[in-house]
């Protein structure tokens, strides 16, 4: 294997710059046009796009499937809400809260890190034990860490008012910080992979034994990237609760886990380019999809119900993508940087055949 | 004495049925190593198979019987559609792809037959109780006893006696060396397959008739309790997923008689833990197997 | 024709090309050996024979048809047995059930029976404890069930990988002598041995393996005769063999 050097190129640099130019460019066409829907279907790319490259920097360079990542979002989501509704409205959204609680509010940015360091931490403590674990057993005690999440977020009525609906929020997100937030963490999960901590991942990814052999802690690289991870998941969340300002756990459980995995794995999961790509190509399927479906069920031509259509159509697309380019879209080279050796790709998979027999 | 023996009476209910869960589940498991996400749809199949059938003039038999091919078809076509063309691929990609068929197999009850919940109609005898030296059973917890335990002795005897059964056990065992004998991959996994939705028909027609309704996400709770019972239980071996069937089984009725009312809503929580404990201190299980996870560190 | 021929076969793991374009040939009713040190290649030749890993070139041709493309599973059909450096036994089966499976491949019922009789009149242990978990065996009872099992496929060709591997003295001399015995019944049969004196000694012809190329074929006179090209790599085989 040829050892990627660890400066970071200006050829390296070049996918980078193009997605962050077509990603800008949507964004202001969006604003020149102006119109409400586009707005929102946007800003929610961007707030997914934050999600999916959370997810990506753990799973895309570790080799680690998790579930538990929506969770984090949920967690960011609560959090940030907890401290950033305003005292005037507490008494009315979470009329359980705590008395030490209740007096507690703070401005959007802050109540968003505070979110995020909430799930950070959630996501530091009880993630050490797991990065111990590979395949399987790690991707089932990530699904644990998500029902788990699920049912505390649903059952904590006092901070979360339960499984009902937690509204009062601010509407502080809007596009341009959904925009700004999101190119800005496209640059740091682009650092995160060329960083020395991407590297020692990539090389655990590709070869556990070899990488402890090297001396790679593989252990603590997980942990440190499953926590900044969760960081910007975390982040994810409080964007989209001060963009929707009322919603439920519900919105951070299976059909989440389902559409962001989906953005991941269709884009590629190994670069930041194909995540990026994955969350644009979905979200605009997901919509196109939506539009039909309400056109269909106002128009009645179809003899059932159209809900849940687009959830049909997307699982199928996610299986035939995992069985005819299980890799994604861009496989394991960036975008636009030189040429794809897909042989690497290949071989990672045979390697992991091997390793199953 | 009556509460006792309630107890156990309801704990042996519930257990056998969960057993059943995850048999379902490991027979899946111990051949390919993946855990099958969809598991849980296979029950909903069943209960909607059942609702849409009831209409019908035939009798309940019938429609289990029904309901249980039905589970068994599905079954083998996802393998057939979805699992087999990314077997070659990651584990991961096959953890996703079951993810995917789940979400699709419910999404498709949601369009085709209704996003609300639909009442099954359980035979009335099932709430009625008999009295046995005294003490009164209800119906509905013998008929479970009863088919489970007759599930579970066929089972046995087909892993045990016969061809297939061996065939099956080789291959969690070593499948590379079983094609080497000449037993071709896909018969072994498709019948895994079969069996897998045999076992989801009859514990689905028991849950359903249990809650009395199906939705679409009527699958979810089967599959997080097939999923809690292979883990705690054993993933290497039959009788862990037995094992850990009727542990849980037991413990959801202990907990639900001694937890207090406001903690019994995190009783998930506080059993999911319990599973991410196990896997990381002991991922064998209570039933010790070879072990399943490859621990680094 | 020869029953078994390979020609300019390469198998890849990754980046690591382990075999470099094999050539190699089994007649019918031959013992051949495959020598050579840890790691030159010689589980992957059988492996890519028995379609565990395939060929990324070269052809591997069985019986006049190629192979090289077909899954493990039919390959096992047409005839060729496979019995691996680990043995492959199934431990949560019994001894029985392990044999069971040998013969998953033959129809017939009573073929099946007679030619569990004679497996067992072969290796008696394995009739004793016939009913017990296999995974109880030891190392050379393991060993001899796989060997039985292998057999009751009625193979055209038997594959034995290292089959002294790990054995104690008497049993090393035991399975040299069991190897003997189905040469002469007519088992056609490809032998990888580290324990290069002992398997030239039975072999009909033989090949050395050296980090995925040949460098020496033929009888096991001229192998010995090209002793001055191999004597160092030779010398430390013998002494890696004795000490197993
Ligand atoms: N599954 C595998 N993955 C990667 N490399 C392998 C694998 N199996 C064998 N190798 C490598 O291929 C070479 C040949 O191995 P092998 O055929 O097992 O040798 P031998 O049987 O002669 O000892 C060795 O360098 C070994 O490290
Ligand atoms: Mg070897």
């Amino acid at each position: 294997m040829k050892m990627p050097s660890f400066a970071v190129t200006g050829r390296k640099l070049l996918p980078l710059i193009g997605i962050i130019v077509v990603f800008g460019v949507i964004a202001v066409i969006t604003t020149i046009l102006g119109i409400p829907l586009l707005d929102r279907i946007m800003t929610i790319m961007f707030i997914n796009l934050i999600m999916v490259l959370g997810l990506q920097m753990f799973m895309g360079n570790s080799g680690l499937l998790s579930f538990a990542h929506v969770g984090f979002m949920g967690i960011g989501a609560y959090a940030s809400a907890l401290f950033s509704i305003p005292v005037a409205a507490k008494a009315m959204s979470l009329p359980a809260l705590y008395p030490a609680l209740a007096g507690i509010e703070m401005g959007f940015f802050p109540a968003m890190m505070c979110g995020a360091l909430i799930a950070a931490a959630f996501a530091a403590i009880v993630g050490y034990p797991l990065m111990r674990l590979s395949d399987t057993a790690s991707a089932i005690a990530s699904f644990a860490l998500l029902v788990i999440v699920h049912v505390v977020l649903s059952q904590w009525s006092a901070i979360t008012n339960g499984p009902r609906t937690l509204f009062g929020l601010l509407k502080y997100t809007d596009l341009w910080t959904a925009v700004t937030w999101a190119l800005i963490i496209l640059v740091v999960a682009f650092l995160f992979k060329e960083s020395s901590l991407g590297m020692k991942l990539r090389a655990s990814r590709d070869n556990v034994h070899a990488a402890s052999a090297i001396g790679i802690n593989v252990v603590r690289a997980r942990w440190l990237a499953f926590t900044i991870s969760a960081f910007v998941c975390g982040m994810s969340g409080a964007l989209w609760a001060h963009f929707i300002t009322s919603f439920q756990p519900g919105a951070f459980y299976m059909t989440q886990t389902f559409i962001v995995l989906t953005m991941l794995i269709v884009g590629g999961p190994r670069t930041v380019t194909g995540t990026a790509i994955g969350v644009l190509l979905v979200t605009i399927a997901t919509e196109g999809l939506r539009a039909m479906e309400n056109s269909f069920s106002v128009s009645g031509v179809l003899p059932f119900e159209t809900v849940g259509m687009t959830e049909i159509l997307l699982a199928i697309l996610l299986i035939f993508m995992l069985a005819f380019r299980p890799g994604g879209l861009v496989q394991t080279i960036e975008l636009g940087a030189r040429r794809r050796v897909r042989a690497a790709a290949i071989d990672t998979s045979e390697a992991e055949l091997s390793r199953k027999a | 004495m009556d509460g006792v023996l309630q107890f156990i009476l309801n704990s042996l209910s519930l257990g056998s049925v969960y057993a059943l869960f995850a048999l379902g589940l490991i027979m899946v498991f111990g051949i390919l190593k993946l855990v099958n996400f969809a598991y849980g749809e296979l029950i909903m199949v069943a209960g909607y198979t059942w609702f849409v059938l009831q209409g019908t003039l035939l009798p309940l038999v019938v429609v289990v019987l029904v309901a249980i091919v039905v589970a068994a078809f599905t079954s083998v076509v996802t393998e057939r559609v979805a699992f087999r063309p990314v077997r070659s691929n990651s584990m991961n990609a096959m953890l996703i792809t079951s993810f995917a068929v789940s979400t699709l197999l419910q999404n498709s009850a949601l369009v085709f037959v209704s996003p609300r919940a639909r009442a099954v109609d359980v035979p009335v005898f099932f709430h009625t109780n008999i009295n046995l030296g005294g003490v009164q059973i209800s119906v509905s917890n013998v008929v479970v006893i009863l088919v489970s335990t007759l599930t579970l002795i066929g089972l046995l005897v087909l892993m045990q006696k016969t061809r297939l059964g061996i065939t099956l056990r080789a291959a969690a065992d070593d499948f590379r060396m079983l094609q080497l004998l000449g037993v071709r991959a896909d018969q072994v996994i498709v019948s895994a397959f079969a069996i897998s939705g045999v076992l989801a028909g009859i514990a689905g027609f028991l849950w359903i008739s249990r809650i009395g309704s199906v939705s679409p996400t009527v699958g979810m709770a089967p599959l997080l309790i097939a999923l809690i019972a292979i883990v705690v239980g054993g993933m290497n071996s039959l009788s862990g997923a037995i094992v850990g069937g009727f542990f849980l089984g037991t413990l959801t009725i202990a907990l639900q008689l001694l937890l207090p009312q406001d903690m019994l809503a995190f009783r998930d929580a506080v059993i999911f833990a319990v599973v991410i404990l196990v896997l990381v201190f002991r991922p064998q299980g209570i039933v010790k197997g070879r072990f399943a996870t490859e621990r680094i560190g | 024709m020869s029953l078994l021929e390979l020609s300019n076969v390469h198998v890849r793991y990754g980046a690591i090309t382990a075999l470099k374009g094999l050539d190699l040939r089994v007649e019918q009713g031959e013992l051949v050996a495959l020598v050579g040190s840890n790691g030159a290649g010689k589980t992957t030749t059988l492996s890519a024979i028995a379609g565990v890993h395939k060929a990324s070139t070269g052809s591997i041709v069985f019986d006049g048809k190629p192979i090289h493309a077909k899954r493990s599973a039919d390959i096992a059909r047409r005839g060729i047995a496979l019995v691996p450096e680990d043995r492959g036994i199934f431990p949560s089966l019994t001894i029985e059930e392990n044999l069971r499976l040998g013969s998953y491949l033959v129809r017939d019922k009573k073929t099946v029976a007679d030619e569990l009789d004679r497996v067992f009149d072969r290796f008696p242990i394995l009739k004793e404890r016939a009913g017990q978990g296999a995974g109880t065996l030891s190392g050379g009872e393991q060993q001899q069930l796989a060997i039985a099992r292998a057999l009751l496929s009625q193979p055209r060709l038997l594959m034995l990988d290292e089959p002294s591997l790990g054995l104690s003295p008497t049993l090393v001399d035991r399975m040299f002598e069991i190897i003997q015995q189905l040469h002469e019944e007519g088992v056609t049969i490809l032998l990888v041995e580290q324990n290069v004196t002992r398997a030239l000694a039975l072999a009909n012809r033989a090949y050395v393996l050296t980090t995925g190329s040949l460098t020496a074929s033929g009888t096991p006179q001229e192998i010995m005769d090209s002793i001055d090209i191999t004597a160092a790599y030779l010398g430390g085989v013998q002494v890696a063999g004795t000490e197993g």
